[in-house]
This record gives C-alpha cells, sequence and structure tokens, in this order.
C-alpha cells in the first residue's frame, strides 16, 4: 500500500514536472513584446529580465549584434536574449536551490510572484470552500429524497432540475443571477466589493452570488450522483436480505442503503472541489473577483510568464493530487477494494 | 400474429406422411432478423424526451444554417442610431411590454412645469411614451439639473483664501437688455441670529478661462433685500480689454467674505441663508432663457458648516455650491424605441432622391404643379409619406429644388412594415437573432469538425492502447496522462499566441487535448472485448490484427463511443464560449461565444441580450445532454434510466 502510493506521489510530481517544462519552454517560444512607456521603465523591464536570468547584457561596442536596443539619453544599452534551454536551466535552478518562482514583468512589476499569488490564492479558495460546505449537504439531501421516492413527481421534479442544471453552463447562472439579484433588484451588489473598504455587510452580500453560482451546478451533480448510487443499492439483494430479516424500510434505509452510498461520495468531494477551483475562471472573470482564475487570464494576456507558471503549478498539481487522492480515498472508504493489489 | 394462428389450426387429419407435393403446417419463423444499430434505434425512439431534444437540436442547426443566409438585415456595417432595440416579436404594444418592442425607462428627469402632462427630458421623444409616465418627486443632493426646483444650495468655504464663493446664475447675458441683481438675505432662524461681521461683496466674472473679477457692490454689514439696478451696464462698462466681443460668458455671483483680517475664525459659523439670488430682466416679465438657467430662483442658499471643526471652512479652490435637497422629478417609463428610430420624421430631401422613388415607380410627383400633384403609388415600399413643402434655395448662384416632406424611416431602410427584431439589436445595431445564429453556425462547425477529429484519432489511440497493452499501452498511458494535465485554457491561449485566432487554431488547439477523452473510453472498451471468446475464435482461424480491431472489437464497443461523439459536440461548444468569455476566443470570426460575451457586457442596459443567447445555449446543452443519455440507453438497454 504504502509503495503504491509513494509510486504514485512520485508519478504526480514527475507529470506535473513535464507539464510545467513544456509550458516554460512553449511559452518562452513565444516572442517577448516590446516593452512600452518611458525610457526609465524601458529599462527598469529589461534589467528585471537580466536580473531573472533571462537575458545579458551586450557591451556597447561597435559592431555588436543584440535583440533589443534601449536607447536613455545619450547612453546605449544593448540586451540578448539567452537560449530558450538556458532560460530554462536558470527558470529550475532558481525554483530547485531557492525556491524562488521569479518577479512579476508586468503585472505588478517587481512583486514575487509567488507573494502575488498568496494574495490571491485565498480569495479562491474561500469561495470554493463555502460552496462545497454548501452544496455537499444540499446535493446529498436531495438525491436520497429523489432516490426514496423514486418514479415519484418528486423524483421527476428533481431529476428535471439537476438535469438542467448540469447541463447549463455557469456562464447563463452567473448572468441571469446577476440580472435578476443585482440589476432589477438591487438587492446585490453586481461586482465582487473592495476587500479592505467595504463594511461587513457589502462583503458578505458580494458572496452571495459567485457562492449560489457555483453551487447550483455542485448540487446539481452531486443530487445527480447520490441518486445512481442510492437507486442501485435499493434494488440490490443484500437489502432485500435486509427487509426478509426483518428490519422495516426506514431501518434498512439507514443502516444499509446510505452507509454504502456514501463510498463514492467522498472521492467525488474531492473531485468537485478541483472541479470548482477550475470551473470558477469565468465566474471570476465575470464578477472581478480577486483569485487565482481572474489572475491567470491576466497574466496571460499580459505575458507575465512567471506569474502564469506559478499559477499553472498550483492548478496542475491540485488537479493531479486530487486524482490521486480520488483513487486513494476508494481504498480507504471502501474496503473491498484494495490498492495495487495483484490479481 | 392472426395468419400464423389461422395456420395452426391443425386437425388430426393433418398428422399424416406427407407426400413431395403436399402442403405441410410448419409455419415460417417470420420475425425479421435485426442488426445492431437497427436495435438501438428502435429503443431510442421509444425515449420520448431525447427524440423531443433530437428534434429541437435540428431545428437549432437549421436555423443556424439558413438564418445567415435568408435574414437580409445587416450585420456587418455598424449602425448606432438602430442600437439596442428590445425583441419585438408582436405589432401591438401590450400593457406588460411583453416582447412588444418596448424599453422600460426608470429614473429619467422629467420636466416637470406642466405636472398634469410631464414630459420627459433628453432624447426622448414624448409622442413615443406608451402608456402614463409614473412620476415620482426625489431630493436630489448632488445633481443640480435645470430641471429641479426648490432645496438649498450650501456654500463650503475655502480656508486658504478666507472667503466664501458662490457663482451662480451663469449665462448669456444679452447685452441689448438690462438686467437687475437681486439678493436678499434671511437668518437661518431666530437663536443664531446671523451678526453682519462678514463681508458681502456682489461680483462678476468675466469668462472662466482667464477670470477678471471685477466688484459691483460691497454691502459689508448692510445686509438685507438688496438690488442691483442695471448690472448689465456696468458689466459692460467694466469689461476687460480682451473680452471686447459682442457676447461673453459671465457668471454673476455672490461672495461672502468670512474673515476679513486673514484670521481663520475659530467661532461656527453662522447660518445665513440667501432667501433669493437671481439675475432679472425687468423689461421682458417672461424671461424664459434665463428663468431655465437662474436655478437658484426661489431657491435659499444657505452658508453651511461643514462638519468637524477641523475641516471647517476646508473646499478645493475657491470653493464650491453643491445644492441639497432639491427637488426633481423623475419617472419611469415604457418607451417605443422602434417608433422613435423608424418611425415618420419631417425631413428635407433633395431632388436627387426624390427622383430615385419616382424612378422606382414608389410615387409621382410634378415639381411644376407642387404638392397636389403628390402621389404614392407603392404604400409598402415608398418611403415619402407626405409633402409638406416645396421651395428652392439659391446659393452661390444655383438654385436647388428641396422637398420638406414626412419620411418613413423603416420604409427608408427597405423594410415594408416595421421590422421586428426577435431577439433585439446589440450595440452596433445589429439583429441580434441574426448575430447569435450565424455565430452558432461557426460553433457548430467547429464542434462537429473537433469532435470527428478527436473521435477518429482517439478511437485509433486507444484501440492501439487497449489492443496491445504492455508496454506500448503503459508509454501510451504516460503520455495522455501528461498531455491531460495541461488545462485546455492555457493549450488554446498558447496556441492562439504562437499561430493567431483564427478558424484553423482553433481546431488545431482543441484537438490537441480533446482525443483524451475518446481514448480513454476506446482503451477500456479494448480492454473489456479483446478477451472474449469471439475474438479468440477469430484469432484462431487466423485473423489478423487490424480484422480483429476494426472487424470484431470496435463494432462491438461502439455504442459508447456515439454517445461519446454526441457529448462531446456541446463540449467543444461550451470550451469556446468560455473561452470567449475569458478574452482568447476568435478575434475575426462572430462565434456564438463572441456575441454572448459581448452581451455580457450590456448586461445592465440590454439584459435581453444576454437572456435570449443564454435561453439558445441552455436549450442547446440540456437537449446534447438528453440526446446523449437516450442514445447511450439506446446503445446499451442494462444501463436505461440510470442518470
Amino acid at each position: 500500500m504504502l509503495k503504491y502510493i509513494l509510486k504514485r506521489v512520485v508519478l504526480v510530481f514527475f507529470t506535473c514536472f513535464i507539464i510545467l517544462s513544456l509550458t516554460f519552454i512553449l511559452m518562452k517560444m513565444i516572442p517577448v513584446p516590446p516593452a512600452v512607456g518611458s525610457s526609465a521603465a524601458v529599462l527598469a523591464f529589461y534589467n528585471k529580465q537580466v536580473n531573472l536570468g533571462y537575458m545579458y547584457v551586450v557591451d556597447n561596442v561597435p559592431g555588436a549584434v543584440a535583440d533589443v536596443i534601449v536607447k536613455d539619453g545619450n547612453n546605449t544599452y544593448l540586451y540578448n536574449f539567452h537560449t530558450i534551454f538556458h532560460q530554462y536551466g536558470t527558470w529550475l535552478k532558481n525554483i530547485i536551490t531557492r525556491w524562488d518562482w521569479g518577479t512579476s514583468t508586468s503585472y505588478r512589476i517587481g512583486a514575487s510572484a509567488m507573494e502575488i499569488i498568496s494574495e490571491r490564492l485565498p480569495n479562491s479558495l474561500k469561495l470554493n470552500v463555502i460552496a462545497l460546505v454548501i452544496s455537499v449537504p444540499l446535493g446529498f439531501l436531495l438525491g436520497i429524497i429523489a432516490a426514496l421516492k423514486k418514479n415519484t413527481p418528486t423524483d421527476h421534479t428533481i431529476s428535471t432540475i439537476v438535469m438542467i442544471f448540469i447541463s447549463v453552463p455557469s456562464y447563463v447562472v452567473i448572468s441571469f443571477l446577476l440580472i435578476w439579484l443585482s440589476y432589477k433588484t438591487g438587492w446585490l451588489p453586481s461586482k465582487w466589493p473592495d476587500n479592505t473598504l467595504a463594511p461587513l455587510a457589502e462583503r458578505i452580500k458580494g458572496y452571495v452570488i459567485p457562492v449560489m453560482c457555483l453551487c447550483f451546478g455542485t448540487i446539481a451533480s452531486f443530487t445527480r450522483y447520490t441518486r445512481a448510487e442510492l437507486c442501485e443499492i435499493m434494488s440490490s439483494e443484500f437489502l432485500l436480505l435486509a427487509r426478509t430479516k426483518g428490519l422495516t424500510k426506514p431501518q434498512t434505509v439507514m443502516r444499509h442503503a446510505l452507509r454504502n452510498s456514501l463510498v463514492p461520495i467522498v472521492p467525488m468531494i474531492i473531485g468537485e472541489f478541483v472541479g470548482i477551483l477550475s470551473g470558477s475562471m469565468i465566474l471570476e472573470q465575470i464578477y472581478s473577483i480577486p483569485g487565482i482564475g481572474d489572475l491567470f487570464v491576466t497574466a496571460i494576456s499580459n505575458r507575465d510568464y512567471n506569474v502564469v507558471m506559478v499559477d499553472m503549478a498550483i492548478y496542475t498539481t491540485i488537479g493531479l493530487l486530487a486524482t490521486l487522492l480520488v483513487d486513494l480515498s476508494y481504498g480507504i472508504v471502501d474496503p473491498r477494494i484494495r490498492m495495487g493489489a495483484k490479481k | 400474429m392472426s395468419d400464423i394462428n389461422k395456420n395452426n389450426q391443425i386437425t388430426q387429419d393433418d398428422f399424416t406422411f406427407v407426400q413431395l407435393d403436399k402442403k405441410i403446417h410448419d409455419a415460417k419463423f417470420e420475425t425479421q432478423s435485426s442488426t445492431f444499430l437497427k436495435d438501438a434505434m428502435k429503443r431510442f425512439v421509444k425515449n420520448k424526451a431525447s427524440v423531443v431534444c433530437g428534434i429541437l437540436l435540428g431545428i437549432l442547426a437549421i436555423l443556424s444554417i439558413f438564418v445567415p443566409i435568408l435574414n437580409p438585415n445587416d450585420i456587418v456595417t455598424s449602425a448606432s442610431e438602430y442600437q439596442f432595440l428590445a425583441p419585438r416579436w408582436f405589432n401591438k404594444t401590450n400593457a406588460l411590454g411583453f416582447l412588444d418592442g418596448t424599453t422600460k425607462y426608470k429614473n429619467v428627469t422629467l420636466d416637470f412645469s406642466d405636472p398634469e402632462n410631464p414630459k420627459p427630458t433628453g432624447s426622448f421623444d414624448p409622442n413615443y411614451v406608451v402608456g402614463e409616465i409614473k412620476a415620482e418627486v426625489y431630493n436630489d443632493n448632488t445633481n443640480a439639473s435645470i430641471y429641479g426646483w426648490g432645496g438649498v444650495v450650501s456654500l463650503n468655504a475655502d480656508s486658504v483664501k478666507g472667503n466664501v464663493m458662490f457663482v451662480a446664475p451663469r449665462a448669456y447675458l444679452d447685452t441689448d437688455f438690462t438686467y437687475d441683481f437681486q439678493v436678499s438675505f434671511s437668518s437661518h432662524n431666530e437663536m443664531n441670529k446671523y451678526e453682519p461681521e462678514y463681508q458681502v461683496i456682489a461680483f462678476v466674472y468675466y469668462d472662466y478661462s482667464e477670470p477678471t473679477k471685477v466688484v459691483l457692490k460691497d454691502f459689508s454689514k448692510d445686509l438685507g433685500d438688496v438690488t442691483i439696478s442695471n448690472i448689465s451696464k456696468t458689466i459692460l462698462e467694466n469689461r476687460p480689454d480682451a473680452n471686447k466681443q459682442i457676447a461673453f460668458n459671465v457668471q454673476v455671483g455672490l461672495e461672502l467674505k468670512t474673515n476679513p483680517n486673514g484670521v481663520r475664525v475659530e467661532k461656527t459659523f453662522p447660518s445665513l441663508y440667501i432667501s433669493s439670488l437671481k439675475v432679472v430682466n425687468p423689461n421682458d416679465s417672461e424671461d424664459t432663457e434665463f428663468n431655465h438657467v437662474n436655478f437658484t430662483e426661489g431657491n435659499e442658499v444657505m452658508c453651511r458648516e461643514i462638519q468637524g471643526a477641523a475641516n471647517a471652512y476646508e473646499v478645493e479652490g475657491f470653493g464650491s455650491a453643491t445644492l441639497y435637497a432639491g427637488s426633481i422629478a423623475r419617472g419611469s417609463f415604457r418607451y417605443d424605441k422602434y417608433g422613435a428610430v423608424f418611425g415618420e420624421v419631417t425631413t428635407e430631401i433633395d431632388t436627387f432622391t426624390m427622383d430615385k422613388y419616382i424612378k422606382a415607380g414608389y410615387c409621382s410627383y410634378d415639381y411644376k404643379v407642387g404638392m397636389s400633384s403628390f402621389k404614392i403609388l407603392d404604400d409598402d415600399r415608398c418611403p415619402v409619406r407626405e409633402i409638406i413643402e416645396q421651395k428652392t434655395v439659391s446659393a452661390a448662384g444655383v438654385t436647388v429644388t428641396k422637398l420638406i416632406c414626412k419620411i418613413s424611416k423603416f420604409r427608408e431602410k427597405g423594410y415594408t412594415e416595421m421590422p421586428k427584431y426577435l431577439f433585439g439589436t446589440d450595440n452596433s445595431g445589429h439583429d441580434y437573432f441574426k448575430v447569435v445564429f450565424t455565430g452558432l453556425r461557426t460553433s457548430f462547425l467547429l464542434g462537429v469538425l473537433v469532435s470527428a477529429i478527436c473521435i477518429i484519432f482517439g478511437v485509433i489511440w486507444g484501440a492501439i492502447s487497449g489492443y496491445f497493452g504492455g508496454t506500448i499501452d503503459l508509454v501510451m498511458e504516460r503520455f495522455t496522462e501528461i498531455l491531460g494535465g495541461v488545462p485546455t485554457f492555457v493549450i488554446v491561449s498558447l496556441c492562439v499566441l504562437h499561430l493567431g485566432s483564427g478558424f484553423g487554431v482553433f481546431i488545431l488547439s482543441l484537438t490537441l487535448t480533446g482525443w483524451i477523452g475518446t481514448a480513454a473510453k476506446t482503451r477500456s472498451q479494448f480492454y473489456r472485448y479483446k478477451g472474449r471468446e469471439y475474438v479468440l475464435a477469430s484469432r484462431t482461424l487466423g485473423a489478423d490484427d487490424k480484422r480483429l480491431i476494426f472487424k470484431h472489437i470496435l463494432p462491438n464497443s461502439i455504442g459508447p463511443l456515439v454517445t461519446g461523439a454526441v457529448l462531446m459536440i456541446p463540449s467543444v461548444i461550451f470550451t469556446e464560449s468560455s473561452l470567449s468569455y475569458l478574452g482568447i476566443g476568435f478575434k475575426e470570426m462572430e462565434s456564438f461565444g463572441t456575441s454572448l460575451s459581448r452581451a455580457q457586457g450590456f448586461i445592465g442596459n440590454a439584459p435581453y441580450l444576454i437572456i435570449s443567447s443564454s435561453i439558445i445555449v441552455s436549450i442547446l446543452m440540456i437537449s446534447f445532454n438528453l440526446l446523449g443519455n437516450g442514445l447511450r440507453d439506446a446503445f446499451n438497454p442494462s444501463l436505461k434510466g440510470v442518470e
């Protein structure tokens, strides 16, 4: 078991490493847009690149060849790009030796990428956790109701609504919530309130629309999953045995059916968490929430590579670790499954 | 059935030995053999919801093909005058305003001069207001409007200059008239009576760009009702050399010097009201233009303490005047914007335009006879509805005939009736119905192409990986795992940054990772079937790998693959629209995502755009999902009804 887990963890890091390396090289192959602004700012930009180890200064001698020429008053500065693999080496060395993921080059010049991420990660995580805490019990409850009242109007209503919310894209839900709760009635703000300035009530109000938007889809998928799982168990033989033994229906449901239907729910929660995290990118963009999804979009359109790399590292690692956790939790929750067991 | 039963009526006599040519009574096996696909089809048709969804999808597909071709509305050139027209399905306006093309306007400042008949101000034409205007009188603290009345103007002091300045009214003074300047003061309350220890100066500012201040009168310690008669004369006489034009701007105002000695006054600022402050023209009792501008007429001007002793008298610049507790009427009403932009207008056209209409056979007109000769020949198309006047204008030696006439604007645009935009118009004045379906066509095409490529590649990959297994499978699996770990968003943005945002680039970037799901599904199907007995049987008969893969295993695993293919189309459309939302979608082409994300920007003032396109995308997604479920049930009857 331990060997299996170790193997999987190593594989996660290996995959993550390859993905990040590939992305870095691919991104570095895109030409860096020339810096704009005052000559001092341009100079600062290229000096930053030199500090990060992506470029080097060329001596200003006659006949020198340079990729970038910056004129500052009477002085002329020449810069050359290192080869992509040299840049990659430097980047990798900085991460491994100093855990230095570089500094932002255009989003917030000079700030370390890690610092920017750590500022924004809590916002995204907070939203996700709140959404998850609300949707898990609700989804589970609705799923149980639907399964116990299978093929009744209650079940059909729940299943239809679930079907709709699973199919409808999240941006449609946000749009309708915004129109209804914000523009039509004016109950809630149409934008994420500024965290430091807004009073507490405003900030709480600001959570409602994004959390609702994240919840609908999650509740729907939980409900669908629980219903399917419970329906299958309700028609299984061991439940029939329990009934023939003399247990009442509520007893069988409580003691046998529910407990067994819980098994796939735990891995499902982990999976949903990742789903919400990556799905909130559009939400963050539309509702202007300062989270990592919004940052990712901003950074990639400004070609702030270091920030993009850290952001991507987070997304990839969380995604891969979640897959690992899902696999492992199956084994922990359900004793029938043995990890890495030889058949 | 009945036929068989009849044949089966066998009597005892029939149980005899038969001769070769005698009739035998065995019933022939009459049911037809059914193929796998036919069987699935039969089950699929039984699922009503899926069939309905399939039909809905078909309708959407047909619409997306034919709407861009058959709808004549222009969606390329921008025509901002037709922007944000609400959806219009019915000709008559209804009380609810439901899809009748009217737009609800809220909080429009009203001209309340006639309370019985308030008029919306701004660019609204009162003729096209539908129904009643619900007027409400507000207290407006910040926005002084020329349509407001009542209220108090507060004066903010200037700590540096140590004085208070109030600038009002501001207008073009007509030099032909004589104007009087009237001020009357009163105290806020009797308890805190104003002690006239301050200086009050009436002054005039010539032009605010280069202000020259001329003191008209100094009434220090001399408060009460004051009238400076004929200030216009003083203004004209005192104007500096720079302002010797006929018309110039002046600001007539009051200055209250709070501390003439330049010492900061520590005591509470007194409450001084200016009961009225106006510039009047005694010769003209109507004086409409001035009344309009003279906002403070009938208002009070109060010297008010700014809260907190520390910031007493602290104001920017020379101080500012703010209206508070003023009243303003605002109204909500439904407005027929279609009527306003497509209705009839009185305008002037030249003979060239008129000749064009005559030549087209829309109407007949004889310039020599005049208005009475005008006749509409084609009522549906003739833009000229009525000729009001024919006139000749001569300029620079050329005489031109002009016609002043009533023009019907929708006929001028080429419509035969008031246009109906089913989804309204967007910010460029385009018919959003056509915009949405033109975008949907691109998205459908993208979805189908990407799915086709992904399915083909994924099946081949999965087949190889699943069939051969072992090391090949392991290597291929790791490869897909790594590729699948890269978020789609990153892949697409990298492709777009490298190759631009064309249609081909999107196909490429979406197929790069899109095939992984199909490959995984195919692989597991192959693992399931490759050990089956019939495969073994075929192998022992000498079938090669190619035959086993394509003839035996793949046809058996086709069910989930078909379902996957159907479900991939909406996921591609969804991905594309999400990417457009994030700002890295199509740039040159109109796709469903780009029209949606553009509509998102106008969610506040034109919500019908996002609602209509959202409904379409929701129908699309729900239909695809239900259709996919139906197909899955059809191909795998043991899974029937499982969500």
